[in-house]
């Protein structure tokens, strides 16, 4: 097994902000973790990372453990911080140049190897200005350029595209499909459905420190195949419309947000009628009714009952 | 890997503007306007003005008939009679000494009675007062003739506001008083000795000449050597004064930076991103280290070349300035080192801050940077001469005041004591907290 993570824990004082993660990457495998904000997906990639030591379980790579090994790791790692760990007074070449030394990237392979890098994220015509001076989408590139200079093994991004335009984002994940074509093994974290659906070969969904859900895509959404989600748009907005529809038969959760309602309910079950009934007793107007089958999107709504972006 | 540290942080301060200025615009500026007003207090001039002293003898003739000189002298031959003329050193220490042209340039002296000096001490018109005791003249007569020299005794009292020109005087009084015991003062005085007493020219004469003969030619270099650094003394003037000063203060600053970037790279994770890499935690501080010392030799090279461009001030021996320069250095860069432990050890406390806000410029008040450490009490003067910046100041005046390097030693190797004990902790530090390191 290339990676393989047992009985992860770590706690802050006495918060437990990462708990009984277990999982095993392979060679070549692009896994995604999944997880609103503040579920523990940075905390455990910083432990698979030699930065923060696990309270308790351990961690192995290639079967030896990193807590007590760690620079076995660190010589084939990537890592990209979710923040944009670069020196904003250097130019993105000194920035590329002192990381490549960090790796011990040899020197005589240095300049091409900067380069390539470059060129991979698309910045050779801004190489030498100051970093200050890029945009937010050209930072983050630059971030993971920095990690790429050494050709590593396992490539670990944190969120790598909160926060940029589409151009740049759709760059990055092209980008990430590519080096994974290419054989790197790479740990993808996001709390974006589609980037996760569109790279990876296997997700974990986080949750609380927990990994509440793993699998391939198609076996996550098997978890809600029995499920249809119906759409509601309607106005004014009632407590107790969302309420009374709750307590109907055949409905498993009633997700509110503004004035639509993302119901699921059972498959095949029929509950038109009765959402309508509701509605006219309560004088609210339905504007827009959709039944939808259930996308990955649905699955953690499915296990938490809330949506990725609220969590 | 090392080297790519220490580039990457000589590079960030360079860059880095607002560091610039504290750390080269401010000091130079505060010894310009430090040293431009205490030059303005001593008369106008930039140099030391004359220092007021009073003269009190109190001395009796000294005689031969005193029985351990007899003895001495006689050894079972016939006795000799007394000397014809007085014996004065006193005049002694006025004229050869006193009316030298180097020191008339720093000591205004005047004769007086014990009561008129002590009043004009009291009324702070004069600095120190130096008495002559009734057996001065004995006491030195003795120590030149026996073989056991006795300890020749001045009396001093001094004005307790004046440290620096106190130093003048007593270092004055010592030298005079030291090369009498050591039986040399010219050979003139004791030709004339001699001449005004003839059986001691044979008796004595004889006896002494093979010892005065070996000791003089080396005793007289040491007392010559007392004298220039005298006159290196005449020569420090606030512009000098300040500049070490200042640049010792603000070392300190430059030190405090290393917890202002590590906190920086601790707030980018850009020193997070170090640590997931090939480097260890021992190649970022060792390359700290350098660039601190590097940064620090180049900060003490302009800020005193700063002072000499523009004030043409006296560096003393250009190369003991550039070993203290180099050993302060060391201080500083391992005081960076600290700081920087302490930084990642213990981020919450912005111990950055502290430093530059309440420990430098009590530090600095303690080392003497503002005023003299001679003016404090003698435990708190022991304590600034020794702590970093305090030694650092002590040698680099004394470098200008051309004391030859030997005599700094102790200054030195307080620095390095400094630095040694900031790395200790460092280790200390770094071993306590095994998941940031
Ligand atoms: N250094 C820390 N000290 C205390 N609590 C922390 C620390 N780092 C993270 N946490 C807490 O741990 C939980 C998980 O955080 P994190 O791993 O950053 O989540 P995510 O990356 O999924 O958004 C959060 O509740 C966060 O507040
Ligand atoms: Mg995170």
């Amino acid at each position: 097994m290339f990676l393989e993570i047992r009985d992860l824990h770590k706690k802050f004082h006495k918060h437990c902000a990462v708990q009984n993660v277990n999982l095993s990457i392979d060679k070549g495998e692009v896994l995604g973790l999944l997880g609103p904000n503040g579920a523990g997906k940075s905390t455990t990639i910083s432990m698979i990372s030699t930065l923060l030591l696990p309270t308790d379980g351990d961690i192995l790579f290639k079967e030896t453990s990193v807590v007590e090994k760690p620079q076995q790791i660190r010589d084939i790692l990537g890592y990209v911080p979710q923040e944009i760990a670069l020196y904003p007074e250097f130019t993105a070449l000194e920035n590329l140049h002192f990381f490549a030394k960090m790796y011990k990237v040899p020197r005589k392979n240095r300049v091409d190897r900067i380069q390539e890098v470059l060129q991979l994220v698309g910045l050779t015509d801004r190489a030498t200005e100051k970093i200050e001076t890029y945009s937010g989408g050209m930072k983050r590139r630059l971030n993971i350029a920095c990690a790429l200079v050494h050709k590593p093994e396992l490539l670990i991004l944190d969120e790598p595209t909160v926060g940029i335009d589409p151009q740049s984002r759709n760059h990055i994940l092209q980008m990430v499909k590519q080096l994974s074509k290419d054989g790197m093994t790479i740990i993808y974290t996001s709390h974006y459905m589609e980037e996760v659906e569109f790279l990876c070969d296997r997700i974990a969904i986080m949750d609380n420190g927990e990994i509440i859900a793993l699998g391939t895509k198609e076996a996550l959404t098997n978890v809600v195949e029995q499920q249809d989600v119906m759409t509601i748009r309607a106005i004014p907005v009632k407590t107790t419309f969302k309420e009374q529809i709750e307590q109907l038969e055949d409905v498993t959760y009633v997700n509110c947000k503004d004035n639509s309602y993302d119901i699921g309910i059972k498959q095949g079950a029929d509950l038109l009628p009765e959402v309508f009934t509701i509605a006219q007793n309560l004088e609210v107007r339905i504007l827009h009714v959709e039944v939808k089958t259930p996308r990955l999107e649905d699955v953690f709504l499915y296990l938490t009952g809330k949506t990725l972006r609220d969590a | 890997m090392i080297i790519a540290h220490t580039i990457k942080d000589i590079m960030r301060m360079i860059k880095d503007r607002k560091a610039l200025l504290i750390i080269l615009l401010m000091p130079a500026v505060l010894t310009i306007l430090l040293g431009a007003s205490v030059g303005k207090l001593m008369n106008g001039s930039s140099k030391i003005s004359s220092i007021p002293i009073a003269i009190v003898d109190q001395t009796s003739p000294a005689s031969l008939d005193d029985p351990s000189i007899q003895s001495f002298i006689t050894q079972g031959e016939s006795p000799i009679n007394s000397p014809q003329e007085d014996i004065e050193f006193v005049s002694l220490f006025l004229n050869e000494v006193l009316e030298n042209k180097e020191v008339k340039n720093l000591i205004d002296y005047q004769v007086l009675s014990i009561d008129e000096a002590m009043q004009l001490l009291d009324a702070n018109k004069i600095t120190a007062v130096i008495t002559f005791p009734e057996s001065f003249n004995q006491d030195v007569l003795q120590a030149m003739v026996m073989s056991s020299p006795k300890q020749v005794q001045v009396q001093m009292k001094q004005n307790p506001n004046e440290g620096l020109q106190n130093e003048i005087v007593k270092g004055l009084v010592q030298s005079y008083t030291n090369q009498l015991s050591k039986n040399v003062i010219t050979k003139n005085t004791i030709v004339q000795l001699m001449n005004d007493n003839a059986p001691i020219r044979k008796e004595l004469g004889e006896s002494m000449e093979e010892a005065m003969n070996q000791s003089f030619s080396s005793d007289r270099k040491e007392f010559y050597t007392e004298r220039k650094s005298l006159q290196g003394l005449t020569s420090i003037n606030g512009i000098q004064y300040y500049t070490a000063g200042m640049a010792v203060m603000f070392m300190l600053y430059l030190a405090s930076y290393a917890g202002l970037y590590v906190k920086d790279e601790m707030r980018m994770h850009t020193f997070q991103r170090i640590r997931a890499s090939k480097s260890s935690i021992w190649d970022v501080l060792v390359g700290r280290f350098l660039s601190a010392l590097c940064l620090s030799f180049s900060q003490l090279v302009i800020l005193f070349s700063v002072s000499k461009l523009l004030f043409s001030i006296s560096w003393g021996n250009v190369w003991a300035l550039l070993l203290i320069m180099l050993v302060s250095s060391i201080g500083v860069a391992s005081l960076a080192i600290c700081i920087s432990v302490f930084t990642l050890h213990t981020p919450k406390v912005d111990i950055t801050n502290i430093f530059q806000s309440v420990l430098i410029p009590f530090l600095a008040m303690l080392g003497g940077s503002f005023i003299s450490t001679a003016t404090l009490p003698e435990i708190i003067q022991e304590i600034g001469n020794n702590i970093i910046n305090g030694a650092s100041l002590q040698a680099f005046v004394g470098v200008m005041q051309g004391v030859p390097i030997q005599q700094l030693s102790g200054s030195i190797i307080a620095v390095l004591l400094n630095g040694v004990v900031f790395l200790i902790i460092s280790a200390f530090l770094v071993f306590r907290k095994k998941e940031v390191f």
